[in-house]
């Protein structure tokens, strides 16, 4: 069976860096970079015969149809089948963990926290090919992976404005203005908070497209985005928990807790990211 | 050409160029293609790649008299019985072929 694709690629750089996202579902790493070796040096020879880069390109065929060559001749089960088959038990087991832990006694409930967000992030980075797409992109260049601000700045902004207002109502108490009173603080939380859940699954679920798609350098905002996501959970959790008319207190220490998940989120897109450079060698 | 068919005769066909002198990569496919153009050059990479895990050659890199080292192929003894092997087949059945007329 030929895969058809309508999207022509035009040069060598952009030819290999597709192959070698198609090869990473096949094979290792390891063997999807000797592949595109030997197709590197069928252009230097190709160019060095005067034949162009279209030319070349039309004679080797589509990069999804050598990919399903390359993989029907190994006579292999795919690899990316193996691949997910193992790390996805993995993060199904983050995901259920961290579902799970409202049962756990307090101690666990923060400390879970990070060893689940820590475990899932490390198991969706290698399910999506984290270490193998960054070689590829370093050695074949796809030159469409630019950082950007709007990935990482809205799980920020919404986590400043829920933070700074959950900090107000919790210190203004009794002296807040009348016009808010509990039965009005509660429903205008609660529509910051679902409008907080519902930009942020579109937005990770857009980073996640993106890093499935253009480059794994996005990774590490979906990370972030994720942290904010729990973060916005704690303080839900906690805001749930607490009586708006009677505040104790330190409440201010406890709301302040409910950022750590995105701290911590935020040094894993920064080890994530430091990782992704040493393989490449260079500026992500 | 049929897919399942093809799949033999390619292989064939590349054992038998690679039979004699070492080569490289690129050049065992530029002649291939010149008999079987609608066979796109990845479809022998990969075969010759198959060639190569399975044994039946080897590669090593080779210095070229301009430009940078390549990666040349070069039949093993495994390679040379399964040519032999296969070359046999053919001809028994080239002449079942001839006998039932459908070849002349």
């Amino acid at each position: 069976m030929k895969l058809q694709k309508a999207v022509p690629v035009e040069t060598e750089g952009a030819y290999l860096n597709r192959l070698g996202k198609k090869l990473l579902l096949f094979f290792p790493t390891g063997q999807v970079l000797e592949i595109l070796e030997d197709y590197q040096e069928h252009f230097s020879l190709g160019r060095e015969q005067r034949n162009t880069e279209e030319s070349l390109i039309a004679a080797l065929g589509s990069p999804e149809d050598a990919a399903a060559d390359a993989l029907r001749e190994s006579g292999q089960l795919s690899y990316c089948v193996r691949h997910t088959v193992r790390w996805g038990i993995l993060l199904l087991l983050a995901c259920g963990c961290l579902c799970l832990r409202k049962s756990y006694i307090d101690f666990w409930v923060y400390t879970g926290t990070y060893l689940f967000l820590l475990l899932g992030a490390v198991s969706l980075f290698i399910l999506l090919h984290g270490r193998g797409r960054a070689a590829v992109e370093n050695r074949f260049p796809s030159r469409n992976g630019r950082l950007t601000a709007a990935m990482y700045l809205p799980p920020l902004l919404l986590l400043v404005i829920l933070e700074a207002l959950a900090q107000y109502f919790t210190a203004a108490g009794a002296k807040r203005p009348d016009f808010l009173n509990a039965g009005q603080v509660g429903p205008l939380f609660a529509l910051l908070l679902d409008s907080a859940w519902i930009v942020l699954a579109l937005l990770l679920a857009w980073i996640l497209w993106k890093t499935c798609k253009d480059s794994v350098r996005y990774y590490p905002a979906a990370v972030c985005a994720l942290g904010a996501a729990l973060s916005i959970w704690e303080l839900e959790r906690f805001i749930h928990r607490m009586d708006i008319d009677y505040i104790p207190q330190q409440q201010h220490i406890q709301l302040a807790v409910c950022l750590l998940p995105y701290g911590i989120s935020i040094l894993l897109a920064l080890l994530f990211w430091g990782h992704m450079r040493r393989i490449s060698g260079k500026a992500v | 050409m049929d897919a399942q068919l093809k799949k033999g005769v390619l292989e064939l066909c590349l054992l038998q160029r690679l039979s004699g002198q070492p080569q490289y990569g690129y050049d065992v496919i530029q002649t291939m293609r010149k008999h079987f153009p609608e066979v796109t050059e990845s479809t022998f990479y990969a075969v010759l790649r198959r060639l190569d895990k399975e044994g039946a050659a080897t590669t090593f890199r080779g210095e070229a008299s301009n430009g940078p080292a390549r990666k040349y192929y070069q039949l093993t003894k495994a390679g040379r019985e399964r040519l032999e092997q296969m070359r046999a087949d053919w001809v028994q059945l080239q002449g079942i072929m001839a006998e039932l007329g459908i070849v002349k």
